[in-house]
């Protein structure tokens, strides 16, 4: 290897910020519009990973923040609710992990306290749709980069689960709307939540108990070996 | 073939944790209940319920035992797709696993995959690049279906998989000045057991009875006379080539020249002159051993010992092997006196010719009386995008390239530029080397 060469290789370090600098506006318009990059400067070739069907991880982005935009929309039409709206549909189209999703809901649900209550309508019910939605969505895809393949398999994992709690949520709020016309707000409520907290311990106990029945049985305690001395000898 | 192998240790994925998305499910459930209940709300308490049963749900299902991740592929491959697979197995409760695959000069790519089954997911890279490598290093992360348990990122890999040079379809090869021994695939000048005919002799002691020509005898026989003298053919003895290729493992540069210091690395997706120079010496050999010569590969970056000259297809792998482990290895020791080649070889010297090492060794073969011919595997260089310093320097070591070529060119070396796309230069290297083959300036 020429020395000349490797020397000045290394000095290119230091020179690469003096000749930003030096640069003419022709130079950078031409790197901007991508006409004379240097070939270290294309992009990388990647490596292929061969999985099923799948959608770019930013496909799901936004696909979080329109729902958020659309349960915004069955909210209200108040400026701030939209500005703040707009804001967290942003934050969770950029990182979809953590406590956005739900700290969305947590607002969609006081920002419900200054509309008069009223009867249940449709947009009760897909509102709740949605929120259920978006909570699942977000953590499920916390990790997936917005360039990242996902395969639609992880979606459709999610389906049997996301349905089963978004039917029985469903039940609820239609028993809730039923009894909360005859003017049963507070009894109702309470029975509801008592048979979910029923439901809830009965499938703990029986995982539990599933568990502990699995468990293989605890091993025969071995002879002790000849010259092990007791305790007092 | 053989199979490289990565795997995780169970013992170390055994660790589920909550995600923060899992207290943000219960604080905010709870949050919502609460405020539902107070204000006498039930359209605000029912949209904490979801919250609360889907984390109870998956505190019900969570796993309970350790995901394995394996990854393996082949040992060796080809330039162009280098695959591997990696296998996923999961116990029941695991949901999605997010995998990182990374290759050194490559973009890696992040998948999140279902894991409800174990699974087999096949990698892949496109590489013009040989030699040793080591390839797919997979960051592993696991999860439940709705991510709210996951356990600690892991790693598996990389695996090492060496990259052989493909050998390139060559016509005609130069020869040696002289062929050694008495068998072979060409016809040499001394006479011997072989087809074509040196001259015709008289008959004597040793000469085997089918060689006697019967026309000749019967047209010199004296009128009235009896058979005198009897008449033989004698025949052009056949003969093989030893060729030594002499590998300049020195240097390993590739076409950006800015890439040439230590500023900058090599892009995976071009060839190097290295790359270059196995490439040629395995198409080279290849052509020589299907004929049925012997040739040998000395490593001017090493101080060991060469492979000695031999023939065959096991010959082909051996040298191959040899040509994917040569790499340049720290600052090369200068040797003293030039590697020690059979004598009457025909010696092929792949080098860049950048400095004056391989140009010096070259001479003194040739002075010594071997057949030299020097194979140019500089890339074709990128220069347009060099700032003024590095196109300054570039110009300097290009003209001392050329004065050092021209010298040798002086000096009897023949030269040969080996092209680095098969496409365009396939024709103009078949071409100078039949323009080799066919320049006969020495008797055999």
């Amino acid at each position: 290897m020429s020395r000349i060469l490797s020397v000045l290789g290394d000095r290119t370090k230091i020179n690469t910020v003096r000749r930003r600098v030096g640069d003419s506006r022709w130079q950078r318009l031409g790197r901007a519009l991508r006409v004379d990059r240097s070939p270290a400067q294309r992009p990388l070739p990647p490596v292929t990973v061969k999985i099923g069907p799948h959608l770019r991880g930013w496909h799901l982005r936004l696909l979080i923040g329109l729902i958020g935009l659309g349960c915004t929309a069955l909210i209200g039409s108040a400026p701030f609710l939209w500005v703040i709206s707009i804001a967290l549909c942003l934050l969770m189209a950029i990182r979809p992990s953590g406590p956005v999703p739900v700290i969305f809901a947590v607002l969609a649900g006081l920002a419900l306290l200054f509309i008069p209550p009223g009867p249940w309508q449709w947009r009760s019910y897909l509102l709740l749709f949605g929120l259920h939605l978006l909570v699942t969505l977000g953590p499920a895809l916390a990790n997936a980069a917005p360039g990242s393949l996902v395969e639609l398999r992880v979606l459709t994992n999610l389906v049997p689960r996301f349905l089963i709690i978004q039917l029985g949520t469903q039940l609820c709020a239609f028993a809730t709307a039923a009894l909360s016309t005859q003017h049963y707000a507070l009894t109702w409520l309470a029975s509801v939540a008592m048979v979910i907290l029923a439901a809830a311990a009965w499938l703990v106990l029986a995982r539990t108990r599933k568990t502990l029945a699995q468990q293989p049985p605890s091993a025969p305690p071995t002879r002790a070996h000849y010259d092990d001395r007791r305790w007092g000898d | 073939m053989t199979q490289s192998q990565q795997s995780i240790e169970p013992s170390r994925q055994h660790r589920w944790v909550l995600s923060s998305a899992a207290g943000a499910w219960a604080i905010g459930g709870v949050i919502l209940l609460v405020v539902g209940l107070i204000t006498r709300r039930s359209d605000v308490a029912i949209l904490g319920v979801p919250l609360i049963v889907g984390l109870v749900w998956t505190w019900i299902h969570r796993p309970s035992g350790a995901a394995q991740v394996q990854i393996y592929g082949a040992s060796m491959a080809q330039p162009g797709e280098v695959r591997a697979q990696v296998d996923l197995e999961a116990t029941p409760g695991v949901g999605t696993g997010h995998l990182r695959v990374r290759a050194q000069g490559y973009r890696a790519t992040e998948v999140l995959v279902d894991l409800a089954q174990p699974r087999t997911i096949e990698l892949a890279m496109w590489t013009v690049r040989t030699g040793r490598r080591a390839v797919f290093d997979i960051d592993y992360l696991s999860g439940t279906a709705d991510n709210l348990l996951r356990s600690g990122p892991l790693s598996a890999g990389p695996i090492e998989i060496t990259v052989l040079p493909k050998a390139r379809p060559v016509r005609e090869l130069p020869l040696p000045f002289r062929l050694q021994g008495m068998t072979g695939p060409h016809v040499s000048r001394r006479p011997g057991d072989g087809d074509d005919l040196h001259d015709i002799d008289l008959f004597r002691p040793g000469d085997r009875l089918r060689r006697i020509d019967w026309r000749v005898t019967a047209r010199r026989l004296a009128p009235g006379l009896g058979v005198s003298d009897l008449y033989v053919r004698r025949t052009l003895s056949m003969a093989d080539a030893s060729v030594m290729l002499v590998l300049d493992s020195r240097d390993d540069i590739g076409p950006d020249v800015a890439t040439w210091g230590d500023s900058a690395a090599v892009r995976q997706d071009e060839a190097t002159s290295l790359d270059l120079a196995r490439e040629a010496a395995a198409s080279i050999a290849r052509r020589y051993l299907d004929l049925g010569d012997r040739v040998g590969l000395e490593d001017l970056g090493r101080l060991r010992r060469p492979v000695a000259p031999a023939g065959g297809r096991q010959q082909f792998h051996r040298l191959a092997q040899q040509l994917a482990w040569s790499v340049p290895e720290g600052e090369p020791k200068p040797r003293r006196r030039p590697p020690r080649l059979p004598s009457g070889a025909l010696i092929l010297v792949f080098s860049t010719f950048l400095d004056d090492e391989a140009a010096r060794l070259a001479q003194i073969w040739r002075h010594a009386g071997h057949r030299v011919v020097a194979i140019d595997v500089l890339p074709t260089l990128v220069t347009h995008h060099l700032t003024s310093r590095l196109a300054t320097a570039h110009r300097i070591v290009a003209m001392e390239r050329n004065d050092r070529l021209t010298e040798l060119s002086r000096t009897g070396v023949e030269l040969v530029r080996w092209h680095g796309d098969p496409a365009a230069g396939s024709a103009a290297v078949d071409v100078a080397l039949t323009a080799l083959a066919r320049t006969r300036t020495v008797r055999r």
